[in-house]
This record gives structure tokens, C-alpha cells and sequence, in this order.
């Protein structure tokens, strides 16, 4: 069988996270880029970006502890430790 | 609880608690949502005393000093009690700060010994601070992955000595922790606290917020932070309590603890009580409109009947399934860290659930005023804890001027720090550059900073030289930090911003280039940290001999300035 997860490329990965991110804290479509910072362009705490992550956990399939994001604040190096845990 | 009265240092009081309580559980440590452990005291005791051993067979000596940076979890508190059962300091660091600044603070603390995470230490030893931090001799590593590099560390599991380690006694005006209110940047402030201060400040505290055997602490604020050591381990374990760890923070397991472990008390900074303020007025707003006007009739007899003092049992009655979401048991949640808006306290209390505010800062031993409740007040900060004295130095008309605070729980100065210190603590006061005044009823109402710092809801104080060093190198003729608030005096002490002030060379502009420059340095920083904008000043700073800027005469001049036009957006 193809294991589709693994065929992802960082690219998908990032649009993905993009599209989550849009849906799930109601941006405009097609806002937000993967340089922007996450905490500038929507607004969100340090707590609403935790949250975040679970909604990327269970997109991707993955367990994405809270260290990972620590001093993370871009869509590009978000979308890079989703990757490496794909 | 213990009679602290009896007792000269922080291991002397919990080895006793250790004995009382043998039965009694400690720690409760979940991990998204599944309980991974529940200690006794006994327990805890039995897991101490090994590491112990292992720290005095690694030649630690009474006085040494070894740092903590974790992540909250129960072997934060088992290694602090080993540090303190060997008779040394222990420096506990911010897990949040960048490896570089952790390295500086850990060189600046003359720390020995380093006990921190995997994941942590993944990061810190491929930083170049390591090499420069040739004082960290031995580094303590927890839940490494089995056959993991641990470059140079050894693990935490291992670290067992055999035979019993020798218990080392301490006195009150002894060392017991360094702790950092800031300075990663600018000058390290390496507040000097004793067991004097903590036990003085234990005993203060738990006179209006007792704990008892049975009660469960809910620790979220960083460990290292002067709040949490003392709510989340030594108040609790002087009394027999117990304290529960989360190893995540996100909100969803957060909601869950509460139900989970019928949780007494917990401390938030006024960013995650707002998050769950919003939270709860989401689901409020979502009611059917019949059973929102059954809601807000309840919340209204609850507020009237509970004016002049808290009636739990009354308010859970009232309001059974708020208080069920929060497991029924909670007694109160203490603010702390950072200003709270009063409207966010009041939504709280309306509910039926004691906020205990406050007003304290690392340098007082934590906290300095709380509210005790009778009657709550959303407006102030509370009265004086016992043993505090707080005045008003030089008030203006309006009575407010800067708080200053003597008590046995004040800080013996910074580390290496002297002069700073001598500014900082006059006559046995502790100036603490926050601004404030009295009520008739004796409570303390806090209006802004005589600071150049801010302090984040987050609960993160940032003072503003820590910051400039992201911006060293900027194609300008000088810069410099500042807190808006201190260039503009404001009375409020929520929003508060950093500004970057830039001088231009002579005939250059601000152009789009420099602003984009502006804006990456600035994202380089932790988000916290950030400058919110520019402001753009055509004179020469004003300098002392050495070439240093006089800070306060360039606020003055920049004063001058209208705060809503000066401040550009990058």
C-alpha cells in the first residue's frame, strides 16, 4: 500500500497548514503565507497557537508535543516539525 | 500545616513533610489527559534521596549552586528538594527562553550542575553558549530516548547514589535560590532569595489561602517562576497537599484537569484566565434563549447574595454546571504574574469563583498585597499580606506615587549586582518602580510603572535594554528600546508596548528597506518580546562621558512628542 503521509512533500505540508489555520481561526482565504508570523497575522495568544496544534495532530496523523513549538512563530518552521514527524 | 516557625531552610521543611505525610499523595502528573504517575511523600522521599547522594558524590558542596530547566513535572520538584537536601542553590530558568540566553544566565549564576529535559538539552548543547559555560560541570538529563547521544550529559534515572546522602542544615539568611526576574540581554537581575524569604512568604500566603492534606494544586505557571515555586511546592508540601502536573498545556486538557482531579486551587497569568473567560462566554452565548435567561437570573442572585464575602457552597448550587466544569472542588484561582483587568476578575467572581488578585514581583518574595475576599474587589490589588509594609513614597495630589515594601520575605540583592541593589532596596525598602496609592479601606490600586520595562500577560517582565541587543548592527546613527509607557507616563497597566527609537544619520530616511530590516530583527525575537514600532527622533542622544545613553533624559525630550503620531507601525 502507498503510504500517502510519507509522500508529502514540505510544500503540501505547509499549504495544508495554511488551509487549517484559515478554517480554524476563520481567516481570509488566501491571507495567510507561509513567512508570516502566526501570532501578528491572526491575532492568537501563546494558548490559541497550543490549540492550533492539536488540529494539526490530528490532520496529520502525528503526535506533536508542546516543545516543538517553543519559540516557533511562522507557518514555514511550523510546516518543518510537522514534516519531520511525518 | 508545618510550623514554619520552627524551621531555617526550605530542606528542613520538607524533609519534615516528607515524614508527616508519608502516605498522603504529593504528585498527581498527567499527560494529555492520562495520568502517567501519582507519588506519595514517601515516594517522593525515596526518589530524592538517591539523587541527592549522586550530587554529593559528584562533589556538590553546600553553597554550590545547580539550575533546573524544565518543563513542569514531578522531577523538578524531586531534584530541587536533592539540591536543597545538599544544602545548595538552586537557579531555576525559564524552559521558554532561547538556548543562548539560558547559557548566559547559567554562566551569570556560577551554576555547577544543570538538571533539564531531553528535549531542552537537544537544544542547548549544540548551542555555542555551552562552550563558553565551561562552570556547568555535570548535566542531569531526564527521559532520554533509550541509546540517545546525550553529548557529554548523563541521565537523570541513573543518577543513584547508594547509602544515605548527609542531610545538610541551612540557615535562614543563607542562599536558597537565585531566581531571575530578567535580564537575558542587558544586565542579569539574579534576585538573591533566602529560606528566610520563603519561609516568611509561606506563612504570609497560606494565613489567607490555606492548604491542607487533601487539596490539589493545579501548577501551570513555569516552576521557575516565583509564584509557582511557592504555590506549587513549598506551600503545598508544608502542608501535606498535593500538586498536579499537566506535561502539556493546551487548552483542552487544561478544561479537562479540572473535572478530573476536583482541582482546590490554581494560578493562572491573566492570558489563560481570559482564554477562559472567552471560552466560558462562548458557551454562555450558545444557551437556548430560555435557559440563557434562567443563567443570567441565577448569575444575578449570585452576585447580590455573594457581595460582601464568597458563599462556594451556595454559588455551586446556584450555578451547578460552571462549577462542575471546573470539578466542583475549586476554592479559588490566584492571578498573578501580571495585571488583570478588573472586568475579567468580576466576570469570575459573578460566577461564584474567588479570584484571589494580587500585586507582587519576584525581588518582595512573590506576592506583596492579595485580595482576601471580604468583600472582593476587582478594582484593586488587596490589602498588605502580614508582615508586609507597604508606603507610598512622595505621592502627587492624587495620592499616588511609587510603591515601596519592607519584609522579611525581600530579596538579599542581586547576584554580582551592587550597585543595582543599592538602588533597588534604600533603607531596607525595596523600591518597586510601580506606581500606586491606598483606598480608605487599606487596598492597594496599582497605576502604571516608573520603570523602563513591561510586564506581559503572559506574566513575562521585559525590560526594554534586554531587547536591544536584536537590533545591533541597524544601519542607523543610534538606537534604543524603550517602554512606551515610560517615554508617556500612563496610569494603566494592561497593553503595555516596547518602542524602538531610531536617530537617522544625517541626510538618510526611513525607507521601506530599513523598516523591512526593523521588522526581521524584530521577529528573530520570542514573541513576547517584540517591539510594537518606531519612533523616529532627528536629535543626538543625550550621553554620559563613557558614551552611554542617559535613558532618562532621552524619555524626557521623547515625551514631548505626541505618543499617537510618534509611534510608527512595522
Amino acid at each position: 500500500m502507498i503510504d500517502l503521509e510519507a509522500m508529502r512533500t514540505l510544500e503540501q505540508t505547509t499549504q495544508e497548514i495554511l488551509e487549517l489555520a484559515t478554517k480554524h481561526f476563520k481567516a481570509t482565504p488566501g491571507s495567510l503565507k507561509a513567512d508570516d508570523d502566526f501570532y501578528k497575522k491572526l491575532g492568537i495568544d501563546s494558548l490559541q497557537a497550543l490549540d492550533m496544534l492539536s488540529r494539526l495532530e490530528d490532520h496529520f496523523h502525528i503526535e506533536l508535543p508542546d516543545y516543538e513549538v517553543q519559540g516557533v512563530s511562522d507557518f514555514k518552521t511550523l510546516a518543518e516539525r510537522v514534516q519531520a514527524r511525518l | 500545616m508545618l510550623d514554619l516557625s520552627k524551621y531555617s531552610s526550605i530542606g528542613e521543611a520538607v524533609r519534615d513533610a516528607l515524614e508527616t505525610w508519608p502516605r498522603e499523595v504529593c504528585l498527581y502528573e498527567s499527560d494529555r489527559g492520562e495520568e502517567k504517575q501519582r507519588i506519595t511523600y514517601r515516594e517522593f522521599k525515596e526518589r530524592a534521596l538517591p539523587l541527592a547522594k549522586w550530587l554529593q558524590d559528584s562533589g556538590f558542596r553546600p553553597g554550590d549552586r545547580a539550575s533546573i530547566i524544565m518543563t513542569n513535572q514531578s522531577k523538578w520538584l524531586i531534584s530541587a528538594y536533592a539540591i536543597f537536601y545538599c544544602g545548595g542553590t538552586l537557579v531555576p530558568l525559564d524552559y521558554k527562553l532561547k538556548p543562548e540566553e539560558q547559557w548566559t544566565l547559567l554562566k551569570h549564576s556560577g551554576a555547577s550542575i544543570l538538571i533539564t529535559e531531553y528535549p531542552i538539552w537537544r537544544q542547548l548543547s549544540s548551542s555555542p553558549g555551552r562552550v563558553a559555560t565551561p562552570a556547568v560541570k555535570n548535566v542531569l538529563v531526564t527521559e532520554a530516548p533509550a541509546n540517545a547521544d546525550l553529548a557529554g550529559a548523563s541521565a537523570w534515572e541513573s543518577a543513584k547514589g547508594t547509602g544515605q546522602p548527609m542531610f545538610v542544615p541551612r540557615k535562614r539568611e543563607d542562599l536558597a535560590c537565585i531566581v531571575y526576574s530578567s535580564g537575558t540581554g542587558g544586565t542579569p537581575k539574579g534576585c538573591m532569595m533566602t529560606h528566610g524569604n520563603y519561609l516568611e512568604q509561606c506563612v504570609a500566603l497560606t494565613s489567607i489561602y490555606p492548604f491542607w492534606p487533601g487539596v490539589k494544586y493545579l501548577s501551570i505557571l513555569p516552576t521557575n517562576h516565583a509564584i509557582d515555586f511557592m504555590v506549587g511546592f513549598f506551600g503545598p508540601f508544608t502542608c501535606g497537599a498535593a500538586v498536579v502536573h499537566l506535561r502539556t498545556l493546551r487548552p483542552e486538557f487544561l478544561r479537562e484537569a479540572f473535572p478530573k482531579y476536583q482541582i482546590t486551587y490554581v494560578s493562572l497569568v491573566p492570558l489563560v484566565l481570559k482564554n477562559l473567560q472567552r471560552g466560558l462566554q462562548s458557551r454562555f452565548d450558545e444557551l437556548p434563549p430560555a435557559k440563557r435567561r434562567i443563567f443570567e437570573r441565577l448569575r444575578a442572585i449570585n452576585k447580590s447574595l455573594t457581595k460582601s464575602r464568597p458563599i462556594l457552597p451556595l454559588s455551586r448550587l446556584l450555578l451547578k454546571q460552571v462549577h462542575a466544569a471546573f470539578g466542583g472542588k475549586l476554592e479559588a484561582i490566584i492571578v498573578g504574574g501580571a495585571f488583570t483587568e478588573p472586568q475579567t476578575l468580576q466576570f469570575f467572581y459573578d460566577l461564584g469563583i474567588p479570584v484571589a488578585n494580587g500585586y507582587g514581583l519576584t525581588e518582595a518574595g512573590t506576592a506583596v498585597t492579595v485580595n482576601d475576599l471580604h468583600p472582593f474587589r476587582a478594582d484593586t490589588v488587596g490589602k498588605p499580606l502580614p508582615g508586609m509594609e507597604v508606603r507610598i513614597l512622595n505621592p502627587d495630589a492624587d495620592g499616588i506615587g511609587q510603591v515601596s515594601v519592607r519584609s522579611k520575605t525581600v530579596m538579599a540583592g542581586y547576584l554580582n549586582e551592587p550597585e543595582l541593589t543599592a538602588q533597588t532596596i534604600v533603607d531596607g525598602w525595596l523600591m518597586t518602580g510601580d506606581m500606586g496609592r491606598f483606598d480608605v479601606a487599606g487596598h492597594l490600586q496599582l497605576f502604571g510603572r516608573k520603570k523602563n520595562m513591561i510586564v506581559t500577560e503572559e506574566g513575562k517582565n521585559v525590560y526594554a535594554e534586554d531587547v536591544e541587543q536584536a537590533f545591533e548592527g541597524l544601519p542607523v546613527k543610534e538606537y534604543c528600546v524603550f517602554a512606551a509607557n515610560y517615554i508617556w507616563p500612563s496610569r494603566s497597566m494592561v497593553g503595555e508596548q516596547l518602542v524602538l527609537v531610531i536617530h537617522l544619520d544625517h541626510g538618510q530616511t526611513f525607507t521601506e528597506d530599513l523598516r523591512k530590516e526593523i521588522a526581521a530583527r524584530n521577529n528573530r525575537l520570542i514573541n513576547y518580546k517584540r517591539v510594537h514600532g518606531v519612533v523616529l527622533y532627528n536629535e543626538d542622544f543625550p550621553l554620559t562621558a563613557s558614551l552611554k545613553i542617559i535613558r532618562v533624559a532621552l524619555a524626557e525630550r521623547l515625551g514631548k512628542l505626541n505618543r499617537e503620531q510618534a509611534i510608527l507601525p512595522i
